[in-house]
């Protein structure tokens, strides 16, 4: 079984005609990767909306890199990929040119990290940092956002040189933050050799005698420093040695070309060979004296390589990552001197025997293989990403721990608790002294039930009114004082399980798996009318974003896995947390996701029943299964959505109705994806026929207020739509209210006049209207008013 | 050790590399405000309220860059230095609705969402810009001229 998933993103390779410099690189370490067991190596390449990937078919890329045939993309249609679904115990590898895809790692990357995602990120140079005015500006710029997102999120760097991981000590060192993790895998050069045979054109190279000249082979770009070799170019000539400079002009050397071609010596004491034939470069590189590489910086200096697997000696910079590269083989000097650079052609013209003697020397050379670079590379990959997390084996998860203040609602959730979890033998509650007895006495189940007095934990202490305050308090107090085991499952009296429940839903893999809904920084609650929960979501946002954590919602309304070690370790790194009336299972998962990645997964939640109705808030994310209840008695009553079911366990009937209410549920959500789809249409037609967004716009204009509303709005009926209004603080401190009402054509009332008060908005959180639709279809008008100003939108809501 | 929000981090990146950059006597593409903005800026929208914040050069820098994937031209730039005295919602207006309206943008359009500025017509068919449009002070002023001043002033206007 691989220990690793690795997920790469090839999107630039793929994009690219030609494999040259990092796609090279990509490529060949991606084709190894691919045949290595110990890796499950999943191809990405971004699709056009640059949001999501699709899988690349492993053996069509193989053979459009291999065998040249087809495309990397293969003829299947694409499956595709969005970001949370890669799992949270897979590596992200970045070997690409990642800076230049649209899907930036500054938006991508806090998202995988979220979900406890490991990001590894291949370091080809920081130059672009070092040295920016080499770069163009738009390179500079994308390559800056990119090592900012790998310098904050990356788990691990993967550098091709010493002198980079130097480069990147010392850049951390300037901003006095921590150095990433870093592993140094040289490249490997072992490329395929390109057939041997041809001559160059008749005409297509100068007539140069042998070990005459210096040769610069690649694209003459300021960072390349090719001027030091024009000028050195008289002090050759009194040598006797020419210069070639073979390959492109580049980016921003068109003044440095126009010299050249205006140089009296060309064609004389240097010569240019524009893109030369492969047949050329080669004998270039037969008859050279040597290969100049003035170059300023390099992030590996693959040239010197190129070189050497030609048998031909050369002189280098004398710069860190080329004495690297080049070792004792090379000769190197000062790449700011004409005189140093003349000194090492003159030793080299010194004594030919000694010269003679290099050229065999490195006609021995046999470079680094990419066999062996890419297995370092996987071993890095496997060092920071193993499947198996670090939850130890042996742990064994038997309690379950209930706050409730509520005697009905648990014991009516026992039996199912009872009945589809039979790992749980105990169960502690937490609850008022007084409901104690009427508990012993209401239940005989298997589960053997512990009781702690939440006086108890209290102390004497009185418990706030806020249900959300008093819940974290008591759940913290809970994890320092209660007989708890280290290792427990954390409930409230009303989720019930309604499928039979192993213990590897909470411990799988060696992780706690933790079960989210949402993402905390775009939760919106219930506007204008701010429920306990939705200020305890507030908090909690503010809470983990201000301390830099994740901010994934976890309060999923259903039992989740808890290491009171870690959350305990959570309220000793905050201290007095314990009243500031956070979620209690968002605030834990968050921090020990952060702090633990190897020991938690994040997945999709598995309830139903939450949100409490499909339209109360539109579902983010959707449940990956139906495995628990979160009860609702209104559920049951008509018009709810398990009307006509019993609301209490009987074991003769519980699989078919706990069977219906799945499919009852899941066709809910399906019903809202529909009326999504109309939504989403709709902003879509719109966007493509006016080139904005049906947006709901209010601002002051010279202090009087101004409305500016599409004209038409289409609704999908038995929906509940929320229309964001997008406000400024003059708006918001006017202090005038949006009253909003619905009419149909023929005047009848669809949604009674409402009022909203802009100023009631939680900070962050932006003002909406709340439309809730008729389950038919009609014409009409919705009519706003904020203050003077007053505008109407013809509504079409349509039957789905 | 310190730690970094997203922002401060790329703030700061973009400062060490604008002091090598001046150091080699070359300029930075855009400041180091907009650049914090446009580095965790979604695919697929461009959501004003990330840019809500920035002066206005830093707005001008931002909103090419996200709307139009580019920096902005030097003759632009000339162009849009006269107007970064306005006020900040007028010179916003004045570039979003020029960079929506352009043939460049509409090649390859970025939705911009959240933005609170009047960029459509109540008519809602396409984009003003506010400050070719008549002020509404103006407006105002000439509903209440009399009706001769009112000729006068439109030929004054060259509306007559």
């Amino acid at each position: 079984m691989p220990e690793t998933r690795v997920y790469i993103d090839l999107s630039r390779l793929c994009l690219t005609p030609f494999t040259t410099g990092i796609q090279r690189v990509a490529k060949e370490i991606v084709l190894r990767m691919l045949h290595d067991e110990s890796l499950s190596v999943t191809l990405l390449s971004a699709l056009p909306s640059q949001t999501a990937w699709r899988i690349l078919p492993q053996d069509a890329f193989e053979a459009y890199y291999t065998e040249h045939t087809g495309s990397p993309f293969g003829d299947a249609v694409p499956q595709t990929l969005i970001p949370e679904d890669i799992p949270s115990d897979a590596v992200f590898f970045d070997i690409d040119s990642a800076w230049n895809m649209p899907m930036q790692r500054g938006w991508l990357f806090p998202k995988l990290k979220q979900r406890g995602v490991t990001v590894v990120s291949h370091l080809y140079d920081l130059i672009p940092v070092t040295e920016p005015q080499y770069f163009h500006q738009q390179t500079m710029r994308q390559f800056l956002s990119w090592i900012t997102a790998v310098l904050q999120y990356a788990d691990h760097i993967i550098c091709n040189a010493e002198a980079t991981k130097e480069a990147l000590r010392t850049l951390c060192d300037t901003l006095e933050m921590q150095t990433p993790d870093c592993t140094v895998v040289p490249l490997g050069a072992d490329f395929a050799q390109k057939a041997a045979g041809g001559t160059p054109e008749p005409g297509e190279l100068p007539h140069l005698p042998q070990y005459r000249y210096l040769l610069a082979v690649g694209t003459i770009e300021p960072r390349k420093n090719h001027r030091l070799l024009l000028d050195a170019v008289p002090a050759l000539a009194e040598r006797g040695i020419k210069v070639v400079f073979a390959g492109r002009i580049g980016w921003n050397m068109d003044e440095f070309a126009k010299e050249m071609e205006n140089h009296p010596e060309n064609g004389r004491s240097f010569f240019f060979v524009k893109a030369p034939s492969d047949a050329a470069v080669r004998r270039l590189y037969q008859n050279a004296l040597a290969v100049a590489f003035p170059t300023k910086n390099e992030g590996f200096g693959l040239p010197i390589v190129e070189a050497f697997l030609h048998g031909t000696p050369v002189l280098a910079s004398d710069i860190p990552v080329l004495r690297e590269v080049g070792g004792d083989l090379a000769d190197y000097f000062d790449n700011t001197r004409v005189d140093s650079l003349t000194a090492a052609v003159d030793r080299l013209l010194a004594d030919d025997t000694a010269y003679q003697a290099k050229r065999r020397t490195i006609a021995g050379y046999r470079p680094r293989t990419w066999d062996c670079a890419a297995q370092e590379m996987a071993a890095a990959l496997r060092s920071c990403g193993s499947v198996q997390g670090d939850v130890p084996p042996q742990t064994a998860v038997t309690q379950i721990a209930v706050l409730t203040a509520r005697n009905d609602d648990l014991l009516r959730t026992l039996p199912y608790l009872d009945a589809n979890m039979p790992f749980i033998t105990r169960m502690l509650v937490v609850c008022p002294e007084r409901n104690i007895p009427a508990l012993r006495e209401g239940w005989q189940g298997r589960i053997q039930p512990e009781f702690c007095p939440e006086e108890q934990l209290l102390g004497g202490g009185q418990l706030p009114a806020d249900h959300a305050v008093r819940n974290f308090l008591l759940r913290c107090r809970m994890m320092q004082k209660a007989p708890l085991d280290d290792v427990f499952i954390m409930t409230d009296d009303d989720y019930r399980p309604v499928v039979p429940v192993q213990p590897a839903l909470f411990l799988k893999g060696g992780r706690y798996q933790g079960y989210y809904c949402y993402d905390l920084r775009r939760w919106k609650g219930t506007q204008g009318n701010y429920s306990d929960y939705d200020r305890s979501m507030f908090r909690t946002r503010d809470f983990l974003t201000e301390n830099g954590l994740p901010a994934l919602q976890y309060s999923s309304h259903q039992p989740q896995i808890i290491d009171r070690r870690i959350y305990l370790e959570m309220l000793d790194a905050f201290p007095g947390i314990e009243t500031q009336g956070l979620d209690e299972w968002s605030s834990y998962f968050n921090f020990g996701i952060a702090r633990h990645p190897r020991m938690f997964s994040a997945a999709r939640y598995c309830t139903l029943t939450f949100p409490g109705a499909v339209t109360d808030w539109e579902i983010m994310y959707p449940p990956q299964e139906l495995i628990f209840e979160n009860f609702y008695a209104d559920s049951y009553a008509a018009g709810g959505v398990f009307a006509g079911l019993p609301s209490d366990y009987s074991a003769e009937t519980a699989v078919s109705v706990n069977a219906e209410k799945i499919r009852r549920w899941s066709a809910e959500m399906q019903k809202q994806t529909a009326q999504k789809a109309v939504t989403d249409t709709y902003r879509t037609m719109f966007r493509d026929r006016y080139a904005c967004l049906p947006e709901f716009q209010l601002h002051m204009q010279e202090g009087r207020p101004v409305l500016r509303i599409p004209p038409l709005l289409y609704v999908p009926a038995g929906g509940v739509i929320r229309v964001p209004l997008l406000t400024d603080d003059a708006v918001r401190e006017s202090g005038l209210p949006v009253i909003y009402g619905m009419d149909d054509s023929s005047g009848q009332t669809i949604l009674p006049e409402t009022e909203l008060h802009l100023n009631d908005a939680v900070s962050g959180i932006g003002p909406e209207l709340i439309l809730a639709l008729p389950v038919h279809g009609f014409r009409g008008i919705l009519h706003i008013r904020f203050g003077e100003a007053a505008a109407n939108c013809a509504v079409s809501c349509i039957e789905l | 050790m310190k730690t970094y929000t997203d922002e401060a981090l790329a703030r700061a990146v973009y400062q060490i590399a604008a002091a090598r950059m001046q150091a080699a006597g070359c300029e930075m593409p855009c400041s180091a405000e907009a650049f914090a903005v446009i580095s965790a800026a979604a695919p697929d929208a461009v959501d004003y309220s990330a840019m809500a914040a920035l002066c206005n050069p830093d707005f001008l820098d931002a909103a090419y860059i996200l709307l139009l994937g580019r920096e902005v031209d030097a003759p632009a730039k000339a162009a849009w230095q006269a107007q970064f005295g306005l006020p900040e919602a007028v010179f916003r207006t004045n570039v979003l609705t020029t960079i929506l309206r352009s043939a460049e943008y509409q090649r390859n359009p970025v939705p911009l969402t959240g933005c609170p500025l009047p960029l459509m017509q109540d008519d809602g068919r396409n984009l003003l810009i506010a400050a070719q449009a008549m002020p509404e002070r103006l407006v105002r002023l000439y509903q209440k001229m009399p009706r001769p001043v009112q000729k006068l002033a439109k030929k004054l206007a060259g509306k007559e």
